[in-house]
């Protein structure tokens, strides 16, 4: 087989792959500024009708789950940088359990960690009604995402001695977190914090199973579209999804791009 | 001379599993004394310095004195030291500046005093031009020089550095050895660094402690540690001078290759030296002591040579030029009684 060959192959390959992926992206897409899907967009003509009818509808979950992903940033910031400069400080067997517990949440199916949640504090009436009880679960599942993100960066910079160097200089342990271990562990922070509003804003398992009808989050209210309205509107609906998580999913990517090129030279 | 008085009283250190680091030592640093700890890996060199610095606690009973003032349960950050670590342990975060102030800043000096110190430190340690630079643009050398810098900055009492030129070339590393102890001794500051390379301890302190597991061997000046030795360790660490064993009467050495007439009278010492470059090789017919050469490095200055033959060990020697025997020449070996070193 000739280079040609090959490289024609793998390229059709590729095209394909990228094609599977993304068509039906794209034509879901393309359904929500529709004016009638079953006629087809050519025939029927483009609206932004659809996500105008969404805003109506569905704004409160939008901005329900903005605010949810934010808290559960602040929430993760506050616990798991703490946290993660504590397990890199002390490592040791305790620390590695401490690790490995925190983390458990990710390897439980979501309805079950909901399911308990339910079990235990279920019955605290202003505390299941409230928006607060999902973000608990948000922050459940989404602190080991902060707490790994900001250990690996703490890793490859050889924290203890850059520390040990610090306090030669005279600096306290307040110094030496606030001016040498935040502000190197910062791309880290900032890709754990970008992971952690992302997920937020797409978790459905959890949230499904804790929310209520005044409580509903963003990926709730699009199954709740599909379930009950046009297609149109429920494809207006995955259009403003997309439009939300895709900035995001770019930040994350360069975040983590430049967390991984720390203390290389430039 | 200006500094502050080191000591060290009974410091021993054991960590965990009943691992002897070090054992109890007493040491003294004179004010503006430089001094080096000289030893393999795991001598326990880099446990004392970090003793003297504080990231490590003797066990009780040891006792660290800075002039009168008894530091031992000082903390590091209280302890007024410098410190260049093996890594450096710049601040990638900081630009070059911003890392040789950040003593001053921690101490809260700020505005033109600070910028002066900085300014002062980083002339005299030639970091002229670099003040705005990141950590990571700057060579192996430079870098070595901020860590140094840094260090000197907020006016340390005491200086200790942690093998401050492992972390460079081969190439690099001679020519920035003496460069660092002209600094050091510009600086004229108590010293003390930690080195497993015998040139490079001889070349900046002014006196070696030489370490064995956990205890110090000998403290002395460079030139006494190699022309007289005290211990057989000493003698082949730091001159790697050659042990002649082999059966003592009558103040001959009976040898592989040959007898050697000592000179020493009375009994048989406990070991017998001879240093490298105070073999001389001579014509092998009629000679006393004979060998073979094996080895031959010409290394332009002089030609490193090893011999077989003459005792248990192969004899390394050491010529100047490189007018000397090769590979699989046999040669007779003239070593002066006065050359010897026993005890």
């Amino acid at each position: 087989m000739s280079r040609r060959t090959a490289f024609a192959i793998q390229f059709a390959v590729t095209l394909l792959a990228c094609a599977f992926l993304l068509v039906p992206a794209i034509l879901s897409i393309l359904a929500g500024v529709t004016v009638n899907y079953f006629q087809g967009i050519l025939a029927s003509g483009v609206t932004l009708k659809w996500v105008g009818q969404v805003w109506e509808l569905y704004s409160d979950t939008i901005w329900r789950s903005m605010g949810i992903a934010f808290g559960c940033l602040i929430i993760t910031a506050i616990i798991g940088i703490p946290a993660a400069y504590g397990l890199n400080r002390f490592p040791g067997r305790l620390s590695r359990i401490v690790e490995e517990f925190v983390s458990l949440p990710l390897s439980i199916p979501g309805l079950a960690l909901a399911l308990a949640l339910l079990q235990l504090y279920g019955t605290i009436k202003g505390f299941r009604l409230s928006f607060w009880f999902i973000l608990v679960g948000h922050v459940l599942y989404t602190l080991p995402f902060m707490i790994r993100s900001v250990l690996a960066v703490f890793s490859t910079i050889d924290l203890q001695s850059l520390e040990e160097g610090a306090a030669s200089l005279g600096a306290s342990s307040w110094q030496r977190f606030k001016d040498i271990a935040l502000p190197n562990a910062w791309p880290g922070i900032l890709a754990g914090a970008l992971t952690v509003v992302t997920l937020s804003i797409g978790e459905f398992n959890l949230t499904w199973m804790l929310h209520t009808p005044l409580t509903k989050t963003l990926p709730v209210g699009l199954a709740d579209s599909y379930a009950s309205m046009r297609l149109e509107i429920a494809s207006a609906y995955t259009l403003v999804f997309f439009v939300m998580i895709v900035p995001l999913l770019a930040a994350m990517l360069w975040a983590s791009n430049r967390a991984q090129s720390i203390g290389k030279p430039s | 001379m200006t500094g502050t008085e080191l000591q060290l009283l009974g410091c021993a250190k054991t960590f965990a599993g009943d691992t002897k680091a070090l054992l109890p030592t007493d040491l003294v640093v004179k004010p503006g004394e430089i001094l080096g700890l000289l030893g393999p890996s795991g001598c326990g060199k880099t446990t004392m310095l970090r003793i003297m610095a504080g990231l490590e606690t003797p066990d009780s009973g040891g006792k660290i004195l800075f002039d009168d003032e008894d530091v031992t349960k000082v903390p590091i950050e209280h302890r007024s030291i410098g410190m260049v670590f093996q890594s450096y342990a710049l601040f990638p975060n900081m630009s070059v500046q911003q890392n040789v102030g950040y003593g001053l800043k921690v101490r809260g000096i700020s505005g033109s005093e600070r910028d002066d110190r900085v300014n002062e430190v980083m002339s005299f340690c030639r970091l002229d031009g670099l003040a705005d630079r990141a950590i990571n643009q700057l060579s192996g050398g430079q870098r070595q020089r901020v860590a140094l810098a840094r260090a000197v900055a907020p006016r340390p009492r005491v200086l200790l550095l942690d093998e401050p030129l492992s972390a460079l070339d081969a190439a690099l590393r001679d020519t920035l050895r003496d460069e660092l102890a002209v600094i050091l001794r510009g600086l004229s500051m108590t010293a003390v660094f930690v080195t497993h390379d015998q040139s490079e301890a001889m070349a900046i302190a002014d006196t070696i402690a030489v370490m064995r597991a956990g205890r110090i061997e000998q403290r002395a000046a460079p030139e006494v540690l190699y022309r007289d030795p005290q211990t057989d360790f000493v003698a082949s660490f730091v001159g790697g001078a050659n042990r002649l064993s082999g059966r003592f009467e009558n103040g001959q050495l009976h040898l592989e290759g040959g007898t050697l007439k000592t000179g020493i009278e009375g009994q048989q010492p406990d070991h017998i030296f001879i240093r490298q470059e105070d073999i001389r090789i001579t014509n092998p017919d009629g000679a006393s002591l004979r060998g073979k050469v094996i080895g031959r490095v010409y290394l332009g200055t002089h030609t490193k040579l090893t011999i077989s033959g003459v005792c248990e060990a192969p004899l390394m020697v050491t010529l100047q030029g490189a007018d000397a025997p090769k590979i699989g020449d046999l040669v007779g070996l003239d070593i002066p009684a006065n050359s010897l070193i026993h005890f």
